[in-house]
């Protein structure tokens, strides 16, 4: 097989595109797609100060790598989600990929804000710890960014990614959801930051080939508490689809963002100020500051349950 | 097959690596695409490798070969 472009020894075929490509000229292609992307939906401008989310799973590092290459002025911020020795291990993972590339890398740490990590916030309160674990996630992000005047926050939001959020919003019909899903979701408010999805038209096995060529070594732990999520099942569904039908995945998604207009005319819910951090939302409490504060409402029941049997 | 060394016969066999697990092909070779249908992997959620270098699915591998299958999602 033969790259479609140099006739050299193709080193990936990718069907979706009828095209085989060699190393050097996949890579590009992947850059240029990103930058295509990017233009295309008008994510940044040059110059722009962008923050890059970084997990250390392959998809923020591929993006991270891809932006810088463009010449973008990133910066990285990583959020340990306090996950007995995976957060660790992430964290080490993004540690040394920044300090490689001598990238300034920002860290939060989840449980030095809430006194605890995810799972035993999401034990503590009976709740789904992958729900809990997203909402704080994009919380902080946006709370980051903003207070350290970063204008846009970038995420590695694959093709796959998006496809299984879209076929997941379809299947229920969360015509709300579908109104707002797009590569690139501008600040409507000072206290939003744009947020953007620049690999939104790179497939999931595209960003891993990226990876092992450019020899990224991304964390590829699985987090203990994602198995069984609905997505990998809606990402199954859809590379089902594109097996059979090369090509269907950037179909399913691209003709969505044609017609997006469809949904537009729904009435978005009223934002106002959380009445405890001044953070956007639609409740009079952010979702946030109320598991913290049912967090440490818990916590001092606890106490008093203990100095009460203690008495 | 009296007097035939194993080492030998591990050699000549194709070695699998699917996430940290091996596996052996008892063949003389075999097309990517045809070892992921073996295997029940669709290829559009894996890419193979032969020594650290990336395979498209028309590519052979052979005995004595070992070839490593990375998944785009862990743990399926």
């Amino acid at each position: 097989m033969k790259c479609k472009q140099c006739e050299k020894k193709a080193v990936i075929r990718l069907r979706a595109h009828h095209i085989s490509l060699c190393r050097e000229d996949f890579l590009a292609f992947v850059l240029n797609r990103v930058q295509r992307t990017i233009d295309k939906y008008k994510i940044f401008v040059p110059g722009e100060r962008v923050l890059v989310a970084v997990s250390g799973g392959k998809d923020s590092l591929a993006l991270f790598d891809i932006l810088q290459r463009l010449g973008y002025a990133v910066e990285g911020l990583h959020i340990d989600m306090g996950i007995d020795g995976f957060s660790q291990r992430a964290r080490n993972v993004v540690e040394d990929f920044l300090a490689k590339r001598d990238a300034p890398l920002h860290l939060h740490a989840l449980g030095e804000e809430a006194g605890a990590g995810v799972p035993e916030i999401a034990s503590q309160l009976q709740r789904p710890p992958c729900s809990l674990c997203g909402m704080m996630r994009r919380y902080v992000m946006n709370r980051f960014a903003r207070e350290k005047g970063f204008t846009a926050l970038a995420t590695g939001h694959n093709l796959d990614d998006e496809g299984a959020t879209l076929l997941g919003n379809v299947t229920s019909w969360q015509i709300g959801y579908l109104a707002r899903q797009s590569p690139l979701l501008p600040s409507t408010h000072p206290k939003l930051v744009t947020k953007a999805k620049p690999l939104a038209l790179l497939a999931e096995r595209e960003v891993l080939a990226y990876c092992l060529l450019r020899g990224i070594e991304f964390h590829e732990e699985q987090c203990p508490h994602s198995k069984g999520a609905t997505s990998r099942n809606h990402k199954e569904v859809l590379n089902l689809l594109e097996y059979y039908s090369p090509g269907s995945k950037i179909r399913f998604y691209q003709e969505f963002l044609k017609n997006q207009r469809i949904f537009s005319a729904i009435e978005s819910h009223a934002l106002q100020e959380c009445s405890v951090c001044g953070s956007l939302t639609t409740r009079e409490t952010c979702q946030f500051c109320t598991v913290l504060g049912k967090l440490r409402g818990s916590s001092r029941a606890a106490s008093d349950r203990i100095g009460a049997s203690k008495g | 097959m009296t007097g035939c060394n194993p080492r030998v016969m591990m050699c000549l066999m194709i070695l699998v690596i699917i996430e940290g697990r091996e596996q052996q092909l008892d063949k003389k070779r075999i097309r990517i695409k045809t070892l992921l249908k073996r295997l029940h992997i669709n290829p559009e959620t894996a890419l193979a490798l032969r020594r650290g270098e990336l395979l498209p699915e028309d590519e052979e591998i052979v005995e004595g070969d070992t070839c490593v299958i990375r998944r785009t999602v862990a743990g399926r």
